[in-house]
């Protein structure tokens, strides 16, 4: 049921429930409000008469008001702006969901403008799910004062409004700059955070390569301590990527490949156009030493992807869980003009999945089990990743081809950016935007996806 | 156990004073070590090594500041960088983001509209703030309105906007005491505007500031203490920002100027005015807990109610020993030092808003 919150003396009790609801509720219960619960006497519905009209709290612009005594809404933060669903059950009311958006320990970076950048996110969550949404930061949780001092998207002014919050139920991790006791103490508060760890792009191989059917997709990986692997590799493969274990969206990677006796690497860590330098094995093992040992790297056999006119491009599968793991988007990211990665943020362009592989292959591939095979991969990824016993919504998992039309694993993303899509097709962009709330609406106990 | 508090400033900053032989921070820094066992130590956030055994910073001595490798590397961080080069930013990221350590004050400078959004949201200090819109292009409603930048200080590019009857507009520049007027279809173009139009917004006044001898800022520095709990360490009422038809500044110590602008009731004012700085930063520490000193501007109007005007990461301290304050300039860094001991006690974890005063609640 649809309902709105209205401030008010609730016919002699707590709480009154709308003219002519049905329910089972005693004359007191509990009231939930994010991880909020207080007891509440509860106006018997019996006594109020029919609907005034017919229909409503069928629809959220049509909700059923809920009186509720101002000491209560003071006791659990409740915002009276947003339209909320309610749930009764035996055990109590639940209003909500109040559905968390977890932000860094940068307090000062996270205004009102900042949050406001993804609108659509916002508007399509409000349609579907309603409740309130509430950003905040590990630092600003009070246990003392049972709130989180942040900002709450208020529907009716459109824009995001600073408070004393209540603690929502569900949390999406949007940042990793927290310190992990922080998400261990959401937890011990009963709070349930998705996105719950990101694993470095070491750690990632190593979870993955237990898997033997995922092993095959999987480039041969070594995790560099001194530079030794990497001349070791050099051994075997012709060319190497080398990435920092803990950095996305292709920064800080560099490609080293032989030439003749001596070592070409091309530096694209600059952002711009790679940087590329002819180097004897002394020069590479000082640059090695100087500039990568230490810096958390590994370093990759590098694939010889797949090009459209010369350009590489990878595969971003976009899953999330609706509840189960579901591809929700897929899009190829075409490496800009002079470019060796292919990411948006360098440059690339992207394009859909059936017009890369027909311009890359012809009629030797088939776009159809392209697709099948990408999703199936990863699903796969997904699933492992799940069972280490962490909590997921979303990954941006990055795939790619290779000049024969091999599919290679190459980056699982916990909080994808989905800049193709929004080029591409703005209704997939705002539906990969909200589809992680929506989750979370789903693990707060809310229907959101119609049955 | 001595504590090594590491202060965090600008690499130009860094380079002057260690090519100083006098200055005040270096006579701070040996008073601290010497009365609270308090080490003091310099560095710009690009020079730390964090994940080395030592890492040089600078430490005083008797004659200068002298640099050194520092074994071990600080905990605990001031911040007092304002304007951090792209470079000192990430690392300043980086040094919040270190699990080992304490940086406090990470910046100094904040968004304005989230100041007043914060302030508008808490009912103790709601009227403190002017209700405000973002700058457009439609010009103001009648009224007293301050065109303000969301970034900078009112100095740098600020105007005092007055519309009256038949639509005209009359103007203040901020900047340096300069008026004139425009009509209402010349807004904004003809406004000598010194900051992009997307970073102004629009703050509607109660009415004109007043104070000794022309408009003046009621100003407070406030600083977190041994405690964690918000203290005033000084204040002045100065003719800084706010020129208007007196352009020289000019500084009183605050009572004296409550006194010459309300008479009988400037002690009174006084008292309401420093319970609004404090519940200020209450308030706003709630939200940026990390925050540890503050400079608040306030204007008073004709019945004395306070308008919060700035609140500034960065200030001028000689207006306190130009107005006879000297005491409180030992008490900006007294206050710090013993918020940095109080983290070093308690860690990272508990730089947090529970450190503060619950509003409301």
């Amino acid at each position: 049921m649809w309902i709105s919150v209205v401030a008010g003396a609730a016919s002699g009790a707590d709480l009154q429930l709308p003219p002519g609801i049905r329910t089972d509720a005693p004359g007191r219960t509990y009231l939930r409000y994010g991880i909020g619960r207080v007891g509440v006497s509860v106006a018997r519905p019996e006594s109020l008469g029919r609907p005034d009209r017919p229909g409503m709290g069928q629809h959220p612009d049509f909700p059923a008001p809920v009186i509720i005594r101002p000491e209560i809404i003071r006791k659990l933060c409740i915002r009276t702006e947003p339209v909320y669903r309610m749930l009764l059950a035996p055990g109590g009311i639940e209003i909500g969901p109040v559905l968390g958006l977890l932000l860094g320990n940068r307090n000062h970076w996270y205004t009102g403008s900042y949050l406001n950048r993804e609108p659509e996110r916002v508007a399509e969550v409000g349609r579907r799910t309603g409740g309130l949404m509430v950003a905040f930061s590990p630092r600003t949780l009070s246990l003392r004062d049972g709130c989180a001092y942040g900002l709450f998207f208020d529907p009716t002014r459109s824009q995001w409004s600073y408070g004393a919050l209540p603690i929502p139920s569900i949390v999406h991790r949007r940042s990793f700059h927290q310190p992990p006791h922080s998400i261990e103490r959401l937890w011990e508060l009963g709070v349930q955070v998705f996105n719950s760890r990101r694993y470095t792009k070491w750690e990632l191989y190593q979870i993955l390569s237990r898997d033997e059917q995922l092993r095959r997709h999987l480039p041969e990986t070594a995790a560099v301590t001194d530079g030794r692997e990497v001349f070791d590799m050099l051994g075997r493969h012709e060319s190497l990527v080398l990435k920092p274990s803990e950095l996305s969206r292709g920064r800080g990677i560099l490609f080293v490949s032989n030439d003749d006796g001596h070592f070409r690497v091309q530096d694209c860590r600059s952002g711009s156009a790679p940087v590329t330098t002819r180097l004897d094995p002394e020069q590479l093992a000082a640059f090695l030493a100087g500039e990568i040992a230490d810096h958390r790297y590994l370093c990759q056999a590098k694939i010889e992807l797949a090009t459209i006119d010369g350009a590489p491009f990878d595969i971003r599968v976009v899953m999330h869980r609706t509840p189960n793991w579901q591809c929700t988007g897929m899009e190829c990211r075409l490496a800009g003009p002079g470019q060796l990665v292919t990411n948006i943020a360098h440059g690339g362009r992207a394009l859909w999945l059936e017009d890369a592989v027909q311009e890359a292959f012809g009629d030797a591939a088939a776009p159809t089990l392209v697709r099948e095979e990408a999703v199936e991969l990863a699903r796969r990824v997904c699933h492992l990743l799940e069972h280490t016993g962490e909590s997921f919504g979303e990954f941006g998992i990055d795939l790619a081809l290779d000049q024969r039309g091999n599919m290679w694993f190459i980056e699982a993303n916990v909080i994808p950016t989905f800049h193709g899509f929004e080029s591409l097709d703005r209704a997939t962009y705002r539906r990969l935007l909200a589809a992680p709330l929506l989750y979370a609406g789903h693990l707060a106990g809310f229907d959101v996806w119609g049955g | 156990m001595t504590l090594q508090l590491g202060i965090l400033l600008s690499a130009k900053r860094y380079r002057r004073l260690l090519s100083v032989q006098t200055d005040s921070w270096r006579t701070a820094a040996l008073t601290h070590e010497r009365t609270s066992g308090v080490r003091l130590l310099l560095a710009p956030p690009t020079h730390l090594q964090m994940d080395a055994a030592g890492t040089r910073m600078a430490a005083a001595t008797e004659s200068g500041w002298r640099e050194d490798v520092v074994e071990p590397i600080p905990r605990v961080f001031y911040n007092l960088l304002v304007r951090p080069v792209p470079a000192e930013a990430r690392a300043l990221r980086d040094l919040n983001g270190d699990q080992r350590v304490v940086l406090f004050n990470e910046t100094n400078r904040w968004d304005r509209s989230m100041i007043n959004g914060i302030l508008a949201a808490i009912p103790e200090t709601q009227s403190l703030v002017a209700p405000g819109e973002p700058f457009g292009l439609n010009p103001p409603g009648p009224g007293l309105c301050l065109v303000a930048p969301t970034r900078r200080s009112l100095r740098d590019g600020a105007l005092l906007v007055e519309t009256g009857m038949g639509g005209r507009i009359r103007y203040t520049d901020l900047h340096d005491g300069r008026t004139g007027t425009v009509v209402r279809k010349e807004w904004p173009q003809s406004l000598p505007l010194r900051v992009a139009p997307r970073h102004l917004q629009l703050e509607y006044l109660s009415g004109w500031p007043v104070g000794p001898e022309g408009p003046v800022e009621w100003r407070f520095y406030l600083h977190r203490g041994e405690t964690g709990a918000w203290a005033v360490a000084g204040s002045v009422a100065k003719r800084d920002a706010i020129r208007i038809g007196s352009p020289r500044e000019r500084c009183w110590p605050l009572a004296e100027a409550l006194s010459l602008t309300f008479g009988a009731e400037g002690p009174a004012l006084a008292g309401r005015l420093q319970a609004a700085a404090l519940s200020v930063m209450e308030g706003v520490a709630l939200f940026l807990p990390g925050i540890a000193h503050a400079a608040l501007d306030f204007w008073l109007d004709q019945e004395g109610r306070p308008t919060l005007v700035d609140l500034a990461g960065r200030f001028r301290l000689d207006w306190l020993t130009r107005a006879g304050e000297s005491r409180a300039y030992q008490r900006l860094w007294e206050h710090p030092v013993h918020f940095a001991q109080l983290l070093a006690r308690t860690g990272v974890e508990k730089l947090h808003v529970d450190f503060g005063r619950s509003w409301g609640r």
